[in-house]
Order: C-alpha cells, then sequence, then structure tokens
C-alpha cells in the first residue's frame, strides 16, 4: 500500500467500517509510515470537530411566531379548491364543460363575424364575450378572488378535511393559532 | 414510516390539532441547526425554518409516508436551502447578524473576555463553519445531514434523491475536502 490508497481508506479507517483485509493493509502501512499517521490523526480531529460543533436552538418565540404565520399565510388555491372531493371529482367534467362552453363561445362569435361581414365593417365588440357572458365570468372571477382572500377558505379547508376524516368541528392546528399568540408559555 | 409518525398524521387528519404542535417540537431545533450549517450565520435562518414548517403543514395532508417525517423535513428544508443557495442571496450585514446573536466572529469588540480555551474553541468552531461554507452545496449538504446530523447514507440518498453511492463519495470528498482546508489548524 502507497500514502495515496491510504488517503482513499481514511474515513473507514477512522469510522471503523473498514473490511478485514484492507484493515490489515491499512494498519502495516500505519505501522511504518509516520506522515498517513498525521494524517489518520488530522481525519479523526476533523470528524470530531464536526460533530463538536455547538447546536442551534430555535428562540423562544418560535411556535408563537410560526402559528401566527399559519394564520396569515394562506395555501395557495388550487391545492385547497383540489382538497375539496367535490371540486376534484367534479374537475373532468368542469373541464368538458369549459370546453364546450369555449367553442360555442366562439361559434358565436363567428357567426356575428359572418352576420357583420355583409355590413362592410367589423363589429368592434367582435370576439369579446357577449354581455351575458361576460356577466357570468366577472360573478365566477368575483366568486374566486373573494374565496381565496378570506378566512373563509381556510376554515372551509380544514372541515372539509377534517369531515373527510370523520372527525368533528376541531380545527387543525387549533390550539398553536389559537392559544399560543396570546400564550406562547401555554405551549411551550 | 414508523408506527409514531403514521399515529401522528392520523391524528392530523382527524383535527387533532397537537399532532402537528408535537411534530413541530419534535424538530423544529434539528431543522434550525441543518440551515444554520447549510446557509452560514445569517439573520434569516429562523425564517428559513419556519417556512420549511409553514411548507410541511400546508403538505401534511397530502404526505404519503412513504418516508419517517423527520426525512421529510429534512428534504423540505434541505431544498429550501439550496434553493436559497442558488439565488445567492446577498450575505447578511454585520449590524444584523450581532442583532441576532450570530457568530461569535461578528462580536462587538467590547465582548467580555471569554476563558482562552474557550475562546480557542470557539475560534475553531467559527473555522470550522468558515471551510462548511467553503465546500459545493451538494458536498455541504451531505457532509451536514451525516456529520452533524447523524443521519445514515441511505437516508441521504431518499432526501437529496440520489443514489447511495453518490452520497457516500460526496461524503468522502467533503470530508476530504474539509480536512485539507483545517490544515494547520487540527
Ligand atoms: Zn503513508
Amino acid at each position: 500500500m502507497i500514502c495515496k490508497d491510504l488517503l482513499k481508506y481514511q474515513w473507514d479507517f477512522v469510522e471503523g467500517t473498514l473490511p478485514g483485509e484492507s484493515l490489515a493493509r491499512v494498519n502495516a502501512h500505519l505501522d511504518e509510515c509516520p506522515r498517513c499517521q498525521s494524517e489518520i490523526a488530522r481525519a479523526r480531529k476533523t470528524l470530531s470537530a464536526l460533530r463538536g460543533l455547538p447546536r442551534e436552538e430555535t428562540s423562544p418565540y418560535f411556535a408563537a411566531k410560526l402559528a401566527a404565520r399559519l394564520k396569515t399565510e394562506k395555501p395557495p388555491l388550487w391545492k385547497v379548491a383540489f382538497r375539496v372531493p367535490m371540486i376534484r371529482f367534479l374537475a373532468p367534467a368542469l373541464g368538458v364543460f369549459l370546453l364546450v362552453w369555449f367553442g360555442s363561445l366562439v361559434g358565436t362569435q363567428y357567426g356575428h363575424y359572418k352576420s357583420h361581414k355583409g355590413s362592410n365593417h367589423l363589429a368592434p365588440t367582435a370576439f369579446q364575450p357577449m354581455s351575458s357572458d361576460e356577466a357570468l365570468l366577472s360573478a365566477h372571477t368575483e366568486a374566486v378572488r373573494a374565496s381565496s382572500f378570506t378566512d373563509a377558505a381556510l376554515s372551509a379547508h380544514l372541515s372539509v378535511r377534517n369531515l373527510s376524516a370523520g372527525a368533528g368541528e376541531a380545527s387543525l392546528m387549533g390550539r398553536l393559532v389559537l392559544d399560543v399568540v396570546e400564550d406562547s408559555e401555554d405551549f411551550l | 414510516m414508523h408506527e409514531a409518525d403514521q399515529e401522528l398524521i392520523r391524528r392530523h387528519r382527524a383535527g387533532d390539532a397537537g399532532a402537528f404542535e408535537e411534530i413541530v417540537l419534535r424538530f423544529k431545533d434539528r431543522i434550525l441547526n441543518t440551515v444554520y450549517r447549510m446557509m452560514g450565520p445569517r439573520a434569516d435562518n429562523e425564517d428559513i425554518t419556519q417556512e420549511v414548517f409553514i411548507k410541511a403543514y400546508h403538505a401534511l395532508a397530502d404526505f404519503r409516508g412513504e418516508s419517517a417525517i423527520g426525512t421529510w423535513l429534512y428534504r423540505i428544508a434541505t431544498n429550501l436551502c439550496l434553493d436559497r443557495l442558488r439565488q445567492k442571496q446577498p450575505l447578511t450585514s454585520w449590524e444584523e447578524l450581532i442583532a441576532s446573536g450570530g457568530e461569535g466572529a461578528l462580536r462587538p469588540e467590547d465582548d467580555p473576555p471569554a476563558i482562552e480555551e474557550i475562546l480557542e474553541e470557539k475560534e475553531l468552531q467559527e473555522e470550522v463553519q468558515k471551510a462548511i461554507m467553503q465546500l459545493t452545496e451538494k458536498h455541504r449538504a451531505v457532509l451536514v445531514l451525516h456529520d452533524i446530523e447523524g443521519l445514515e447514507f441511505e437516508e441521504i440518498g431518499r432526501i437529496l434523491k440520489v443514489p447511495i453511492g453518490t452520497v457516500k463519495s460526496r461524503s468522502h470528498f467533503a470530508r476530504s475536502e474539509l480536512k485539507e482546508r483545517l490544515r494547520g489548524r487540527i
């Protein structure tokens, strides 16, 4: 064995995981090579320095801050929506409906375009949704927008999850969210 | 997944508020320590740790239990740190570090004098951390998870989604690199 080989085995050697035959060869080399003896000593010291690093600890307010952030930072809307079993179930049907709706919309507008063609000018509103569609779309948008920024969204998401798990009204993280903010001692 | 983990998930899904608390209490310090060793002394390490738990909280309902909760949290933490490191955010200012009680290298000069040995040990710890920060991100992650957090190579493979052989060779390289960087110091 040469010194370069020993470096290859140094970590297994200091951890005591080197298999028998290799171990004997390393030991034989170490018996006659002071340089590698010091390499092994430094390897040991490196590991003990790493393992001796002080461990960081969270501040006493960690849980209270986390609870406050969980209360204000809502999950993404799509995540909430897709946890509702009904929506998950209806998603494919909704997709088909939207496709058909979009198709009929294009068809209708094409009809408008055709009918205006004869009058030698294109109506400025061509290819825009008709007023009833527009109202429908904006109502949908408003509903989605409203649901994503209220506490109701989160509580609905939680209660749906709880109901689906067969639980009652108790809310997830309830104590952490509701109690700890006022009294972190209780939690910690 | 351990039985205790399964029980926590079951309680969480059943609406037991205490389940997530238990997870937070059990892992908060370990996750913070991992973040600290990955990111170095920064004022926002605790914020990053909070983000780990926020992500975990929102994802826990979908957690399939293919791994232990700890492994899963370490994965979220490691990915978050790697993302941050890739963004190459500017280093925290000295003032912020001092305010957050950061590493001793940034202590104000009028700190009360410490016993020589303690100071020496502290200096060595700072040098070790500096050497860790000089490793590449993937080598650093393996070193932190294995030699500091004490995770097995197999678990690290699951966390980083790389084969165990890759984890072992990264560990060998990271340790050797660190040893060389600390030459003359230990
Ligand atoms: Zn030698």
